[in-house]
């Protein structure tokens, strides 16, 4: 449990860190913040070991579990980026892509979702279930990122700047949907098959994983063929990454299915 | 394209509206014109009704003649594209297929077994249920639920052991068993296994479209791009 506060301590550093080289840019050092994020990113993970020593099976089966692993894989993606030296690192990028995993985090820290430490029940006692909840996070911390720049696209003025903004977004979802159809749609639906029976059962949470995975599927059609303008493509990333939103929160809370224990 | 967006505008409803109940549930849950649009439109069981079977063909034939374009014009003009986006489609084609074989031909049971109990499979063979574990965790949570099943030729001779678990399902004869359910029996103390039984000829296919599928991404992901697309 301590472990876990270091975590939110050091991560809600970084984001205030962050905040105050945007007015104060002499303190601004070029690999402090990369650094800080790749911290928050391990701790986090030391967390997730921790856990899952103390149950003997790999933590990844509960919605607290998940979003500390959703939030690490963010920080790790931001680190990575903060860098990089081919491209240009954008500071505002890193901000809000920190200040999403924090927001990740605080979510975790609300009292809705139980952190009781619980070895797995039967149905979730799976190396499928690790593979498909593992995948789609990772999937899921590229489209994050991909909103982050999208939405810069649509609020610059800059012709150039949107253009490295977009070109940012269409890598984070180029290396994003892979992962994320490969986690969410297949290891799922072979999971599903050995759990429960039936790879497809249409739970409105499977719905909504094929819904975001259809946006996505649009956005690269849009963006490779139909050439549609960079401010189009940037609203399905925007609305892509919301759909994943609701496929995790909003299915949870409001619809019920099969995923309904999680 | 277009299709896409419609697969997409359609499925968002389908999702609010709980699925396969009966007439009277949507009558009552939306009164009036709502519940006789649910009906009308058959969304109390929109994923087998026809608006969607609809949709889902008019997507298998878009993507077969775009595949199909797509292939024709790399063959004309002799040049090595990039194959990953095709075998991806072509995954996707196999996998609609698969998925359309699998939604006629699929069959389900299930059945309650206490030990002892025999049943005879399709096969001409016999399952006798040896013995059924429920454990659990020192706080009451359910830890595993396990069926020892002995498949036999005949009653008489002595056969093989299998476990049945969940996430762990027994796939023998064509059929594939899983630990679905459990029961009290008559007798305090004592639990009967629900196993749910299903038979499903495409899911051979179905994996298959899954192996194509993870090989057309991963070319997708590694092959270099061309700086030019092709219009679909």
């Amino acid at each position: 449990m301590i472990l876990s506060l270091i975590c939110y301590f050091w991560a809600g550093l970084s984001v205030l860190l962050q905040g105050i080289f945007f007015f104060w840019s002499p303190l601004r050092r070029r690999f402090l913040v990369p650094f800080m994020n790749l911290t928050a990113s391990i701790l986090l993970l030391s967390v997730l070991i921790y856990r899952s020593v103390k149950i003997e099976f790999i933590a990844l089966t509960g919605t607290f579990e998940s979003l500390l692993f959703y939030a690490f894989c963010i920080f790790l993606i931001s680190g990575i980026y903060g860098l990089q030296k081919k491209i240009s690192v954008k500071e505002v990028i890193q901000f809000f892509i920190s200040m999403t995993a924090l927001a990740l985090l605080l979510v975790a820290s609300s009292p809705l979702v139980s952190k009781d430490l619980n070895p797995p029940v039967p149905a979730l006692q799976s190396a499928w279930l690790i593979l498909h909840v593992a995948f789609s996070f990772i999937g899921e911390a590229f489209f994050a990122f991909s909103f982050v720049t999208a939405l810069l696209v649509l609020f610059s003025r800059d012709e150039t700047r949107m253009k490295q903004y977009d070109a940012l977004t269409y890598k984070a979802i180029i290396v994003g949907y892979p992962v994320f159809t490969l986690g969410a749609l297949l290891f799922g639906a072979i999971w599903a098959e050995t759990a429960w029976g039936a790879f497809w059962s249409w739970d409105p949470k499977e719905t909504w994983a094929l819904i975001t995975w259809l946006f996505y599927s649009l956005y690269l059609h849009f963006r490779l063929y139909a050439r549609k303008s960079v401010r189009i493509c940037s609203w399905i990333a925007v609305i892509g990454f919301l759909s994943t939103l609701f496929t995790f929160f909003g299915v949870n809370y409001l619809l019920s299915g099969l995923h309904s224990y999680r | 394209m277009a299709v896409l967006t419609a697969l997409i505008l359609f499925s968002i409803p389908a999702t609010m509206i709980p699925q396969n109940q009966s007439p009277s549930f949507y009558l009552q849950r939306y009164p009036e014109t709502p519940g006789h649009l649910i009906l009308a439109l058959e969304l109390d069981h929109f994923y087998s009704s026809i608006i969607f079977l609809t949709l889902i063909t008019l997507f298998w034939i878009n993507l077969l003649l775009c595949t199909a374009g797509r292939f024709s014009r790399q063959i004309k003009l002799r040049k090595k594209g990039r194959y990953g986006p095709d075998i991806l489609h072509l995954g996707l084609l196999l996998l609609i297929g698969a998925s359309l074989f699998s939604f006629l031909n699929r069959q389900e049971g299930s059945i309650f077994l206490k030990a002892g109990d025999t049943m005879i499979l399709p096969s001409g063979r016999y399952l006798n249920m040896e013995e059924f574990i429920f454990e659990q965790y020192p706080d009451g949570r359910p830890k595993s639920w396990i069926s020892k099943v002995n498949i036999s030729d005949s009653p008489e001779t002595e056969g093989e052991t299998f476990e049945i678990a969940v996430n762990r399902p027994l796939r023998i004869d064509g059929l594939v068993f899983y630990q679905a359910s459990y029961r009290s029996a008559s007798r305090v103390g004592e639990y009967e296994s629900g196993l749910m039984l299903t038979s499903d000829p495409a899911r051979i296919y179905i994996l298959m479209s899954f192996f194509i599928i993870f090989c057309g991404l991963m070319l997708t992901l590694f092959q270099p791009r061309r700086r030019k697309g092709v219009n679909n």
